[in-house]
């Protein structure tokens, strides 16, 4: 197990060269996707937030190589303005500096246009990743937007709209997949080779539907690891996956978990700082907050359990630090 | 054998920046992230210089090289 990392691994996640922030500009959302563990109750990232990023941007790029935003929510395209004010300046500060500048988005996709990819790809490298749950018949079902409508034929529209820009961007099409969609991923599948097999900007990445807390997951429908890559198989029509190209969280190597990298950071739309975008409001994952200027406040004996992975190398705790926590959590609690 | 770390030695700095309180095992560190950064500065490419529709670098005179992720290498 302990030789799935080595050094560099281990050290490209310690690097103080580079850092990452995962900022979530508003924690509202214009989808309520059925399985969702988000409660929504955040809204836009006021200002004095805003400003206290860009300091902290200011102050880093002198010192770094790569920076990297990555935009999270809720849904982050509900607040453009906030995402193209804060790249516009990180842009401006990278330039400065000769730091690489990245940009990724997570997004439900349905307000993604073509300016605003066209927009951030002027100012870095952009890739984006949004989640497919299946074809319209199952993506409509869990994937509905707050109106309770369906998103699937606006999702499509835009996806298509992108395909014809110029601009080199790299999209991920996540693929949810459970033990009732498995037809209708198959039907998606086909079509996504369709439309996008031959243009290399876009991908897709197989993900299990699995239980994060909150009362919205069928067990029952869950698949054990063993289905889950059977039914990957089917759907693609092949197996052996190129081993550079991993197509689902099963074939990754050497993964860790942002969440387990101490030059990665999650921001809040209240400037709380935190490592892990599914456990928002636990209280181990208020490891800090960032001032006006800048700066940062982190409780370290909040911190270091995050970390506990690189004392042993272990790939459970590494790949997902959250995990082992409430393992242990629950350990404790059986033990009293 | 890659490096094992007492997590409670790893520390986020007020500005952000990581810190390893061990100084054999954080110069160690350091070394490996150097030769992981000389390995990709054999190709240095600059994410911030596009190329444009004619697949030149975008950037002043238009110097350096496009390659595929649309971005150039000097």
């Amino acid at each position: 197990m302990n030789r799935l990392y080595d050094d560099h691994d281990i050290a490209e996640a310690l690097s103080p060269k580079s850092l990452e922030l995962i900022l979530l500009p508003t924690e509202k959302c214009n989808f309520r996707c059925t399985y969702c563990y988000e409660d929504f109750v955040l809204g836009k990232m006021p200002e004095n937030v805003i400003n206290a990023i860009k300091n902290l941007i200011e102050n880093r790029t002198p010192h770094i190589d790569n920076l990297s935003l990555s935009w999270f929510g809720g849904e982050p395209l509900l607040a453009k303005d906030i995402i193209t004010s804060i790249t516009d300046h990180a842009h401006a500060c990278c330039s400065r500096h000769g730091t690489r500048f990245h940009t990724a988005i997570t997004t439900n996709g349905f307000l993604l246009t073509r300016e605003l990819v066209t927009q951030l790809c002027e100012k870095s490298s952009l890739s984006m990743q949004i989640t497919l749950d299946g074809f319209r018949d199952w993506h409509d079902k869990t994937r509905v937007l707050a109106n309770g409508r369906g998103s699937f034929d606006k999702l499509w529209s835009n996806l298509k709209s992108l395909k014809t820009l110029d601009s080199d961007f790299s999209i991920t099409l996540r693929l949810h997949l459970h033990s009732m969609n498995i037809d209708s991923m198959k039907n998606l599948y086909k079509l996504i080779e369709q439309e996008f097999g031959n243009d290399h900007r876009f991908h897709t990445y197989f993900h299990k539907v699995s239980d994060l807390g909150g009362n919205t997951v069928n067990g029952a429908t869950l698949l054990s690891n063993s289905d889950y890559l059977s039914a990957m198989d089917e759907i693609r029509g092949k197996t052996n996956p190129n081993p550079d190209q991993p197509i689902s969280e099963l074939h990754l190597k050497g993964y860790i978990c942002y969440a387990a990298r101490p030059n990665s950071l999650l921001i809040r739309s209240d400037g709380t700082i935190g490592k892990c975008t599914v456990a928002l409001n636990s209280e181990k994952n208020r490891i800090g907050k960032i001032n006006d200027d800048g700066s940062l406040v982190i409780d370290h004996d909040k911190l270091h359990p995050w970390f506990s992975g690189y004392s042993e190398l272990s790939r459970p705790t590494l790949s997902c630090p959250l995990a082992t926590m409430k393992s242990r959590t629950h350990a404790i609690q059986d033990k009293s | 054998m890659p490096f094992k770390i007492n997590h409670e030695l790893i520390f986020i700095e007020n500005d952000s920046s990581v810190r390893i309180a061990d100084e054999k095992l954080a110069h160690s560190i350091r070394k490996s992230q150097e030769s992981s950064q000389e390995r990709s500065l054999l190709f240095s490419e600059n994410p911030n210089i596009r190329c444009n529709n004619s697949g030149e670098c975008a950037g002043e005179k238009n110097l350096g090289n496009c390659i595929n992720t649309g971005t150039c290498i000097f």
